[in-house]
């Protein structure tokens, strides 16, 4: 078993609800965003693109962040789940310099890190994590991979299905629990992704 | 102990939905949203999106006002001292007696804005203020909206009333016009964005016609049409061009459904005055649409039914806004998708259709019949002008005195360096503000009043497709008070209490009453334990459906969806003519005020806010940096770097920001997002730089010449490198 997100990226209207309501379902402060909407411009005028992408911790089937950590803080549930504890953390940051799509974060207040856990205790009672049910356009799904989609499938609207996207590593890297539902021409150079108004690197 | 109540978001941005709330020890831990019901496509959950996720900040926020206070310095300078209740109840009392015996009833002005909106008793937008003002006898009271002033005037004489239909009706859409309408971040009801995704990976084709590629038309647009602002109409009646000459038009709708077609035949094919005929080669220079994508787009639109043009409101915010509203109609009904299911009449009003309900509403909200009327009228957005010239400007009255309930006028409306002055007119002797934070109009206020949110108070949330019952989730926060209370407290200084309160029911008292005359909350006690009543989403509302399926009459004089009105006709307003046309704007490209402010300025509505509400909130400042939106080639010709300081100016005003380089807006046409709060170098001084990239310091205050509705969309600007 691994549970992972569906990401239906063809559907998404970049509103960033996923990304808030996960803050106020953890607790998190202003700047650790454990969800966070990347927008991906490019394109010319007349006929510019831009598509959302949300994201959180891929729960990788080969976590890097496991190997990294010196204190022994991350660990690998049997459902998949990559979970992260802060009482054996110590902030040391191995863990977002290894981690290709920068799922940890430094939570300046407590010194440590944090990052999604596919919201654990949610899941445990039997729910869904807090984005998924927050998701305006329902955009957003979470189960075992192999309920997610043949990754081989056209689906039957023209999106397909893949497990990366222009501008991510490559899944070789930590084989991400991540699938991405993509309209046919977003498979696309892009100019620059943005995270929030923030330019990011390519 | 943690408990768990549901509410309802009810502000201002075109949707209510419902958020769930977490109390511990008498404070909200944290909030969470529908989850009450299971999410059937047929009767999805009313999720809210992240402002309402937001809202524990708003609630909490260390800027909360806290206690009544009294101006202690010049108007505008934000100096205050703190009063008592009693004080301040006695003092607003003691105004409203002054001002009514020296000036009269009509010198009262109530800026009651839309910050609560959609309850049955704590309203603002036509809501508390006005009903307390009539209570008193009458004073003056807003018409129109920012929202939708040229809609509201102009639509009726083509459609009589304006009828929306519901977000499901799309699902049988094939070709979609998004017309200057951006749901991905502007609302116009819960669950819309949601239900046009469904109609497109049904095989609906979607058009966004807007001079920004929104997020809208980055997520649904199969073209992107990027118009000039103000330029609609050219655009609509060039597409009528080809549709007529084409024959691809439905005679037969035209003929059973509509009034005066062939007046306007002759407008779009040249036989009218102006003997032009109005090809997409006409229309090209005028919009900067490509003639070919305009006959592509006509053919479409006429030749795939059903087919839905939905226009947002921003097109009508502009010089001639009324011929935008009679227009869409017009074109709707030339390709006969009027009241047809998956269809669309042209125009929208706030928001999509909802399903109704039976609650009923709080006696005295609305004027009438034991309503009372107010003294005099005046559209809301030209309230600086009528403050600073009254009666000599050809108003109706002199306004003294201003009560601010739910509004942040200063900085919403058009010219705000005018609305300064207004303020800071002598023969404006008293302006109270009923606010939760200390907003820029605010700040201008000589008695100011603490007030507190919708989880402080009781109510019955009319949202989007349920019927939700508020409860008092947490004690009113520091000192604040609701309107209802802070308006009991001064009835009760003017001896008007039992008036006020229906004959001193408590607000519960009432709302139970209210909720008796609909048989789904009747039981008040289970409608208390269950909080939420779902209507019913699944069957489409299909507005104009019993006009134009049903045989009843348009509210119009000949019944009829009037393409040519014989009211305009006999009114013969230069600028309203009988068939909408198109007019070309004032302080636009062709205006000789170009060539010193080259650049139109639009002022979308923006993700993280409900126009100023949630400003303050830094979690969502954070989600999207504001900025002005421009495009590279009109950056390259200024020198100007992605992300860098920059200046926007014209004659009424400069702000401050930093410019966002995309290729995602139309060259010639800047974006400044509306609502973040005006922040002066010098407070209180008009004129002042502002430094927060507020936009209302660009815009005007001309009202359109026949609704006098704002057109704070027709702007020109310069922009430079600070």
């Amino acid at each position: 078993m691994q549970l992972g997100f569906h990401v239906n990226v063809a559907r998404c209207i970049g509103c960033h609800t996923c990304e808030v309501a996960c803050q106020e379902t953890n607790g998190l402060p202003v700047g650790v965003c454990w969800r966070r909407v990347r927008v991906v411009e490019g394109g010319a005028y007349p006929r510019p693109f831009a598509y959302a992408v949300s994201m959180a911790c891929n729960h990788c089937a080969d976590p890097i962040c496991v190997k990294v950590c010196p204190a022994g803080a991350y660990g690998k549930r049997a459902d998949g789940l990559v979970v992260h504890d802060p009482s054996r953390c110590i902030g040391c940051q191995y863990c977002a310099m290894a981690c290709p799509y920068s799922a940890p974060q430094y939570d300046e207040a407590q010194g440590k890190m944090s990052k999604c856990s596919g919201c654990a205790g949610r899941v445990d009672a039997g729910l869904q994590p807090a984005c998924v049910g927050a998701c305006p356009v329902r955009a957003l799904a979470f189960g075992d991979l192999s309920d997610l989609g043949d990754l081989a499938a056209t689906c039957p609207s023209g999106s397909c299905l893949t497990e990366t996207l222009p501008l991510l590593p490559s899944p070789r890297q930590t084989r991400p629990s991540i699938r991405f539902k993509v309209r046919p021409e977003v498979t696309l150079q892009a100019a620059r992704v943005l995270d929030g108004h923030r330019v990011r690197k390519i | 102990m943690e408990a768990a109540y549901y509410t309802a978001c009810a502000r201002n941005c075109g949707s209510k939905c419902i958020l769930k709330v977490y109390v511990k020890d008498g404070a909200i831990v944290r909030m969470g949203t529908d989850d009450a019901a299971p999410d059937d496509p047929t009767s999805p959950q009313l999720r809210s999106c992240l402002r309402g996720w937001s809202y524990r900040e708003r609630i909490y926020a260390p800027d909360r006002l806290q206690y009544p206070m009294r101006r202690v310095g010049n108007r505008g300078e934000g100096k205050f001292e703190r009063i008592s209740w009693d004080e301040a109840a006695i003092l607003y009392a003691h105004m409203i007696t002054e001002i009514r015996e020296q000036y009269g009833p009509s010198s009262i002005f109530s800026m009651d804005g839309s910050g609560t909106i959609g309850l049955t008793l704590h309203n603002t937008w036509r809501g508390l203020g006005p009903r307390f003002l009539r209570m008193l006898g009458g004073g003056t009271e807003q018409t129109l909206s920012y929202s939708s002033g040229a809609t509201t005037v102009a639509a009726p004489y083509t459609v009589g009333a304006v009828a929306n239909s519901s977000a499901p009706n799309f699902l049988q859409t094939k070709v979609m016009l998004m017309w200057g309408w951006n749901p991905a971040e502007g609302g116009t009801g819960t669950n819309t964005a949601y239900y046009l995704q469904q109609a497109k990976e049904q095989g609906c084709k979607f058009y966004v016609v807007d001079p920004r590629f929104t997020d809208t038309a980055a997520a649904f647009a199969d073209v992107w049409v990027p118009l000039k602002p103000g330029s609609d109409v050219a655009l609509m009646s060039a597409m009528a061009c080809v549709i007529i000459e084409e024959h691809l038009h439905d005679q037969t709708f035209l003929e059973q459904h509509t009034f005066g077609h062939e007046e306007w035949f002759d407008y779009i094919l040249g036989r009218g005055a102006d003997g032009q005929r109005k090809t997409p080669e006409w229309a090209e220079p005028i919009t900067g649409v490509a003639a070919n994508l305009i006959r592509q787009m006509a053919r479409e639109y006429a030749s795939v039914r059903p087919s839905a043009l939905v226009m947002g409101l921003g097109p009508q915010r502009t010089a001639y806004g009324e011929q935008i509203a009679r227009c869409g109609p017009a074109l709707a009904a030339l390709t006969g998708n009027v009241g047809v299911p998956g269809g669309y009449a042209g125009l929208m009003n706030w928001m999509l259709a909802f399903p109704g309900n039976g609650v009923g509403s709080l006696p005295g909200a609305r004027p009438g019949p034991g309503g009372g009327r107010p003294a005099a009228t005046v559209p809301c957005n030209q309230w600086p002008d009528l403050f600073l010239k009254g009666k000599s400007g050809g108003y109706p009255t002199d306004i003294h005195m201003a009560i601010a309930t739910g509004g942040n006028h200063l900085n919403q409306g058009g010219n705000l360096n005018k609305a300064i002055t207004a303020l800071q007119a002598e023969s404006l002797k008293y302006f109270v503000v009923h606010e939760q934070f200390m907003t820029p109009t605010a700040r201008f206020a000589d008695l100011l009043l603490p007030v507190n949110t919708l989880f402080e108070r009781m109510d019955i949330a009319h949202a989007n497709g349920a019927v939700v019952f508020m409860p008092k989730i947490i004690e009113s926060l520091y000192e604040s008070k609701s309107d209802w209370e802070i308006f009991t407290l001064v009835a009760g200084q003017l001896g008007l209490a039992d008036a006020w309160t229906l004959g001193g029911k408590s607000e519960e008292e009432i709302l139970r009453e209210l909720a008796a005359a609909w048989p789904p909350t009747a039981d008040w006690e289970r409608f208390k334990r269950e909080q939420i009543i779902r209507l019913n989403m699944a069957d489409p509302i299909v507005g104009y459906e019993e006009q134009v399926a049903g045989g009843q009459p348009f509210k119009t004089p000949s019944g009829k969806l009037e393409i040519s009105s014989p009211r305009l006709k006999a009114a013969s307003h230069p600028q309203m003519p009988a068939v909408p046309q198109y007019i070309a704007d004032w302080e636009s490209p062709g205006d000789p005020l170009a060539q010193k402010y080259p650049l139109q300025l639009i002022g979308p509505h923006h993700k993280a806010r409900v126009h100023s509400s949630f400003h303050n909130i830094p979690r969502l400042r954070e989600v999207e940096k504001h900025a002005l939106w421009m495009n590279p080639a009109d950056a390259a010709v200024r020198g100007l770097a992605h992300g860098e300081k920059i200046r926007v100016f014209n004659g009424r005003g400069e702000t401050q920001t930093t410019v966002w380089v995309t290729e995602r807006i139309r060259p010639g046409v800047v974006a400044l997002p509306q609502g973040v709060w005006h922040d002066p170098a010098e407070p209180g001084v008009a004129g002042s730089v502002d430094r927060a990239g507020a936009v209302n310091v660009l815009t005007n205050d001309r009202p359109t010449p026949f609704a006098g509705a704002t057109a704070q969309h027709t702007c020109l600007v310069e922009v430079a490198r600070r």
